[in-house]
């Protein structure tokens, strides 16, 4: 299950249908190709809103476009960590150590004072928005509340010791709403909860349950991972060890390991009534008792639940995934060139509207959402920034012809995935590292 | 040392000579604006694209921008400028175009890629004018970049066999023998390389592998299948690198008598990058050959000094998951007289912070790089120019400093992912991390002929008049019989020629608590100056033969 990495020439291969269709313009460019990394919020109707690609953010605009939000509107880190409340309409990203936020759907954003603290991550959960920030002598989860003010929600200093500082690595909400939960592995691991209430409140954090005997191992944790679901209390903790990760499971009150490990764990997501995870680039039906039913191979990159809708990225595009019986469907929901110029009442005046611009030339080429040949949108005066771009011609296998014929992306695509009688492939850590007998397999 | 993703730039010799902004053609206003937009007749003496902006971007962009380069587009012709002037100067004017990473307060860099606030003046006057083209008649090429013109290459290796990427791996890391077996000394002064498929070159690291590795290199290249063999981390010999290429860069030319040293017997292993994301998905790999060009100094002739590019690492640090601040330092005694040329930091994608500076004996310290915000993408050697290169000598410590950031937000994407963190430490892959900086070194040249004193001979007539540094560094090369006798014959001479620079010297190292070459070095470096001066002249002009006779030495 190890070992198998999931290139973007693999993908392709895998997929073998539309999805395998040109790498974006980028790729001829001296760095990383840029990718989609993560749906954060949903339009009305159920498409993705915002996205957070490893260029900069994308913007909803009109059906099937977004506009390119400039990373140096929130510190000029182009995959910025972000989060939105469900509609989008607040948005806060990282640059730097510094916490933005923005109220008007990612256009603007202004800076949130941190008390000296450097912002870590940034999450959204229950509907309003966490930051994760750390000082030389504590961390501190802190929600970033309507006013603009961060409030300090919790705070972990050193103890007696000098050295024991918990420091959250993930911030979820099982089941939507009603509790918090932190995950994190420094300097010891640790899963707590606490009830919500009003915002801008503490919270009084407690132990969810004893850890697995991961927890306390020779080599302990280096990363703790939440993944829950909207429409379950159970939920998951990917556990990195060693560089590998592994699957626990939280249900009952309880915490134990699965015994599922492979070098990346996407997911899991509940997909109707089961969970689906990809691990090394298979598919998994899984359950919290740690059996799993491979359900073919995939070449996702992330793997999201977001407002009850499942997607996964593909290096330069999204899809929306929906699963039936034993077939997991995919369609095509966002692709890096359909990006937009920026809105051009989000691009301010002066050296920062030119840094935008300049944000957009080269990374709007890159990603493949600028044709130098017919675009005007990147050239010329200040104002150029907000023109839309001339139609890009078809590219790819399901390349439009001209003429105005529906684009590729606006195709379904059903991967017919359907399940393999194959054994499994999941490794499974050996008994001797403690797993209770009735989880053994 | 493998997995440099240097990014595009140079590190040459070749720019050298500057446009100088105020000497550049300006349109007379003759010519048309091209942009529909804008009925504005050109500023008087406004810069055009053909009178200034085209020499200036044909300096400092063309090299990245050129068509199949490493940037995603091409800058070359009217036609390429035109679509993208007004962000073209938007880039400039902000900095972020050309890249160049290096603090400018620390050391000057030959071929700084910077443009200079009259450069960007002229890219501003051009929109203001908006943006003319210009009459090409008006164009005057950029003055040729480096000191001297190379002319034909003297060799040029390739491997035996062109080599097709696996793209099965996004970096495929191929090492490949050159077809060329050194059979004698051989000393070049300048090199260039010349990438096959642009496209999929990422880097290019070319090693000397000596005599005694060859035949293990040639094994290990015999026992993978296909040209060349796959190395990820080191190329199996102990050699250490001479030359490199990333996206971006020209020929390299050392100084004047300086060269690169390549022993009898000796073999070239190239290590190449390929990115083969570059390539479309459906596309077949193409085949590559690149090879390396180099000039070499006449037959017969000898260098005055020689260039090793010498690496100092810290490879014993832990970057814990999640730290957003982790720095990771390494102390590096001085061992040569020497003079430091150029450096080449080195980090991974975790990198944000790394510098080089040098603690001299004296208490003064020398900045050697400042490169305020690591890119990984954007790495390169630096060369100083020639009245910035540091003059270093034992004892002197050589700090390097790393700063990494190992949060959430700072994690590298790989294949679309953005990876969750972990602990971090040095290894060869991409998603492990380095701290290494290479030291790119001058020290004269002693060749040895056989006689006593032969090798230090040649290695002092090199030396400049009054360098007492250049002095002791042909002592170690020339052995230990010749440096003892050099040494009597200098304290004889000294003691009837300049005895009280001499007995200052004596004192000095009397009351040193070290050994004399660390007191040399340190503090009585001055006193032996004051020494050198004096003999030096008198030595030169036959006065101390005498004594020097017993070393087979005459002047």
């Amino acid at each position: 299950m190890r070992a198998r990495v999931l290139t973007a020439r693999g993908a392709a291969a895998r997929l073998a249908l539309c999805f395998a269709t040109g790498a974006p313009a980028a790729a001829a460019a001296h760095g990383p190709a840029p990718s989609a990394l993560e749906v954060l919020s949903l339009r009305s109707d159920g498409s993705p809103g915002i996205v957070r690609t490893s260029v900069g953010l994308a913007l909803p605009a009109d059906p099937g476009r977004w506009s390119y939000g400039c990373p140096s509107a929130h510190g000029g880190v182009a995959a910025a960590l972000a989060a939105s409340t469900p509609d989008g309409g607040r948005v806060a990203a990282l640059g730097g150590g510094r916490a933005y936020v923005s109220d008007d759907g990612g256009c603007s954003f202004a800076e949130v004072e941190l008390a000296g603290r450097s912002a870590r991550s940034v999450f959204g959960a229950a509907g309003r928005l966490w930051v994760v920030a750390t000082a030389p002598l504590d961390a501190a989860l802190l929600e970033l509340l309507p006013s603009g003010a961060a409030s300090v929600a919790a705070l972990w200093s050193r103890d007696a010791t000098g050295t024991n500082v918990f420091t959250p690595d993930s911030v979820a909400a099982p089941g939507g709403g009603d509790v918090l939960v932190v995950a994190g592995a420094r300097r010891d691991a640790a899963l707590l909860w606490a009830p919500l209430s009003t915002p801008g409140d503490a919270l009084a954090f407690d132990p969810v349950a004893p850890l697995p005997a991961t927890a306390t191992s020779a080599t302990p944790p280096e990363h703790l991972s939440l993944r829950t679901s909207a429409v379950s209390a159970d939920y998951w903790v990917v556990v990195t060890v060693a560089g590998e990760q592994s699957l626990w499971a939280v249900a009952d009150g309880s915490v134990r390991e699965t015994g599922i490990t492979a070098e990346v764990i996407l997911g899991p997501v509940r997909a109707d009534d089961r969970w689906l995870a990809a691990a090394d680039g298979e598919w998994l039906q899984i359950a919290l008792d740690g059996s799993a039913a491979p359900l073919g191979s995939t070449s996702a990159a992330c793997l999201d639940e977001v407002g009850g809708g499942l997607f996964a990225c593909q290096i330069d595009r999204l899809m929306r995934l929906s699963a039936a019986g034993a077939d997991v469907a995919a369609t095509a929901v966002f692709a890096m060139d359909q990006l937009d110029p920026p809105d051009a009442s989000c691009v301010p005046d002066g050296v920062d509207g030119e840094l935008c611009r300049a944000e957009w030339l080269h990374f709007g080429v890159e990603a493949g959402a600028i044709d130098l040949a017919g675009d005007a949108g990147v050239a010329g005066s200040p104002g150029d920034v907000g023109t839309a771009p001339a139609p890009r011609s078809g590219s790819g296998c399901c390349g439009a012809p001209a003429g105005g014929a529906p684009r590729w992306w606006q195709a379904t695509v059903a991967l017919l995935l359907t399940v393999r009688l194959r054994p499994p492939r999941v490794r499974r850590r050996p008994a001797a590292c403690g797993r209770p007998a009735e989880h053994r397999r | 040392m493998t997995l440099v993703a240097w990014g595009c730039g140079t590190d040459t010799a070749s720019p050298a000579a500057d446009l100088d902004a105020s000497e550049i053609a300006t349109d007379g206003g003759n010519a048309g604006d091209p942009d529909a937009s804008s009925d504005d007749a050109p500023t008087v003496g406004a810069p055009t694209y053909h009178g200034g902006i085209r020499a200036l971007i044909e300096q400092e962009c063309v090299s990245c921008h050129t068509t199949g380069g490493a940037a995603p587009f091409p800058l070359e012709t009217w036609a390429d400028v035109e679509p993208l002037r007004g962000a073209l100067v938007a880039v400039v004017s902000s900095g972020s175009m050309p890249p160049w990473t290096p603090a400018t307060d620390c050391r000057d860099i030959d071929d700084d890629r910077a443009l200079d606030a009259d450069e960007i003046a002229l890219f501003t006057a051009w929109r203001d004018a908006g943006f003319p083209e210009g009459d090409p008649a008006d164009y005057v090429p950029p003055a040729p970049r480096g000191g001297r013109a190379l002319g034909e290459p003297d060799l040029v290796l390739a491997p035996t066999e062109a080599y097709t990427p696996n793209t099965a791996l996004p970096d495929d890391y191929r090492c490949l023998l050159l077809d060329h077996t050194f059979d004698e000394q051989t000393f070049f002064v300048a090199s260039d390389v010349i990438p096959g498929e642009r496209r999929v070159v990422h880097h290019v690291l070319f090693y000397v592998v000596p005599p005694d590795d060859v035949a293990a290199v040639e094994r290990r290249d015999a026992a993978d299948a296909g040209p060349g063999y796959t190395c990820f981390g080191g190329t199996g010999g102990s050699g250490g690198p001479i030359a490199g290429w990333v996206p971006g860069m020209v020929a390299s030319q050392y100084p004047e008598g300086a060269a690169v040293v390549i022993e009898p017997g000796s073999r070239v292993v190239m290590q190449v990058h390929y990115n083969t994301l570059a390539l479309e998905s459906a596309e077949e790999p193409p085949a590559d050959t690149t090879r390396l060009a180099l000039w070499l100094l006449p037959a017969g002739q000898l260098p005055t000094s020689r260039v090793d590019i010498l690496g100092v690492p810290q490879s014993d640090f832990l970057l814990p998951a999640g730290e957003p601040r982790v720095e990771v330092t390494r102390e590096f005694t001085i061992p040569w007289f020497a003079e430091v040329i150029g450096v080449a930091p080195h980090m991974h994608t975790l990198g944000t912070e790394i510098r080089g500076r040098v603690d001299h004996r004296t208490g003064d310290s020398s900045c050697l790089v400042d490169i305020p915000a690591w890119d990984f993408n954007w790495q390169q050697f630096y060369r100083f120019t020639p009245d910035a290169v540091a003059q270093v000598r034992p004892g002197d410590k050589f700090q390097l400093e790393c700063v990494y950031d190992n949060s959430a937000e700072h994690q590298p994407i790989v294949n679309g992912r953005q990876l969750d963190p972990r602990d971090v430490r040095w290894g060869e892959g991409t998603l492990d991390e380095m701290c290494l900086m290479y030291l790119i070194v001058r020290t004269p040249f002693a060749v040895d002929d056989g006689t006593l004193c032969g090798a230090y001979d040649r290695c002092y007539r090199g030396c400049d008049g009054g360098d007492a540094d250049c002095f002791l560094g042909c002592l170690p090369s020339s052995g230990e019989e010749c440096a003892s006798c050099v040494l009597d014959a200098y304290n004889t001479c000294v003691a009837r020629e300049c005895p009280r620079p001499g007995l200052a010297l004596l004192d000095c190292l009397r009351d040193c608590d070290e050994d004399t070459t660390s007191c040399l070095a340190g503090e009585c470096h001055d006193a032996l100056d004051d020494v050198y001066a004096c003999i030096d002249p008198i030595a030169r002009a036959g006065d101390c033969n005498a004594e020097l006779a017993a070393c087979e030495l005459e002047y």
